[in-house]
């Protein structure tokens, strides 16, 4: 059964190509494009792991990121945060909430990103 | 130049971060501090010997109020000028924060996509429009890099550079970044050199910065090379102190340009520069060794080369 991977981003260009590469490695995709529709869909859907954005509507990745980890259902998901905000605040607050890591995109190829998926889910 | 060098002074004295945000000197708090200054020894001065003259209140009065005037208004004016410093200090935070997600992300978004074409992830390309999506690609990482550049220097200079201690191998640095330049170099027949201790040396630094640094000082010792030359790294260590030194035998540096290596901006005559960058580089490589506790040097001669140096603790 294929590993399923929730990406929260509310860009058209990252969402097509980030789900292109992750589909075409075999994983399935569930897409959310605000910090609300990231929430519900990953207690009801319980991703392997979640790809998130920072600056999304709604709800801002921080706040979602946070819902995330104080909720029982999701906050053993491991979580990587995507952004291209790159301040070391901004790093230090993503950690201290619970993120995996942070991937800052415009020094992370998809096919960069992929692999790190792949490392993650093999841990 | 000797005008040049009085401003400079004067700006020095009186605090060069209100040349930087366009504050006038009359304005600047420095400047203001020493009006006052000079305003309460007045007044001192003029109450004392008033005082002497005249006891009565209709001369002390107006006397005392005057006093307090004359220190009043200057001292409103410094509060507004700190008030008006810290002000364009928070819209430069801001400006960062605002570049930092707005320009990066279509850059970021190109690159993405761009990846996915070279990648051949939506059908494969012809070689010559492989050749072209190259281009765009090279293109777009320069962006990338010219901004981030930029964000840097902000961060320099806001002493907001966020820097990682951690144990890195520089010999396998060396090597990561020759790689890197293997193309660069073989393009010119240059020989890129190791000379490295028999024992491992490891610096604390941010690994990050410390490879920018110095695939700065190697890509410049390339460039400024002659065709078929020698660029050599040593690296020593000594009593807890790490030396590593990047020895070009190229074109040199002009006399005149020699104190302006380092400052943020500067871009030499030579036509070699042209189109380069935005001349932060050097400005740059300098500010996070020293922020990581190294110290950082050259030596050059015209037409003889160049040797560009850095020291840091050994982990």
């Amino acid at each position: 059964m294929s590993k399923k991977i929730l990406f929260v981003e509310d860009e058209q260009s990252f969402q097509q190509a980030l789900t292109e590469v992750l589909h075409q490695e075999g994983y399935e995709v569930l897409q959310a494009f605000d910090g609300n529709e990231g929430f519900q869909l990953a207690q009801k859907e319980k991703p392997d792991l979640i790809l998130l954005d920072l600056i999304l509507p709604k709800r801002d990745g921080f706040e979602t990121l946070e819902a995330l980890k104080a909720e029982e259902k999701t906050k053993n998901i491991p979580i990587i945060v995507l952004t291209n905000l790159e301040g070391s605040q901004d790093v230090e607050r993503a950690i201290e909430a619970g993120a995996t890591t942070y991937l800052p995109k415009p020094d992370y190829t998809p096919e960069d990103i992929v692999r790190k998926v792949r490392d993650m889910l093999e841990k | 130049m000797k005008q040049t060098r009085w401003i400079r002074f004067k700006h020095a004295l009186f605090g060069s971060e209100c040349a930087q945000y366009g504050i006038q000197l009359w304005q600047c708090p420095g400047m203001l501090f020493l009006g006052l200054g000079l305003v309460t020894i007045a007044s001192t001065f003029i109450t004392f010997f008033v005082g002497r003259q005249h006891s009565g209140p209709e001369v002390v009065i107006p006397l005392l109020f005057g006093v307090v005037v004359a220190i009043f208004v200057p001292g409103s004016l410094l509060v507004r000028s700190f008030e008006r410093l810290a002000l364009a200090d928070r819209m430069k935070s801001e400006f960062v924060r605002v570049t930092s997600h707005q320009l990066r992300s279509p850059m970021a978004a190109i690159k993405w996509l761009v990846d996915l074409l070279i990648t051949n992830r939506i059908g494969s390309l012809e070689k010559e429009q492989h050749n072209y999506v190259q281009l765009i690609q090279q293109n777009n990482d320069h962006m990338i890099e010219l901004v981030n550049n930029l964000l840097d220097v902000v961060r320099i200079e806001q002493k907001n550079l966020s820097l990682k201690r951690e144990p890195v191998n520089l010999a396998k640095l060396v090597h990561t970044i020759f790689d890197a330049n293997k193309i660069n170099a073989e393009a010119k027949k240059i020989t890129l050199s190791l000379e490295e201790p028999r024992d491992p040396v490891t610096v604390l630094g941010d690994e990050v910065h410390l490879s920018a640094a110095v695939t700065n000082f190697i890509d410049n010792a390339i460039k400024y090379s002659n065709e078929g030359g020698l660029v050599t790294v040593r690296i020593y260590s000594n009593d807890g102190l790490v030396r590593c030194e990047i020895e070009d035998h190229g074109i040199g540096i002009p006399k005149h340009e020699k104190q302006f290596i380092f400052s943020k901006f500067f871009i030499g005559n030579n036509p070699l520069n042209y189109r380069t960058g935005l001349g932060l580089g050097l400005f740059i490589a300098r500010a996070t060794l020293r922020a990581m506790g190294g110290r950082v040097g050259f030596t050059s001669q015209e037409g003889k080369g160049s040797t560009f140096w850095f020291t840091m603790q050994s982990a």
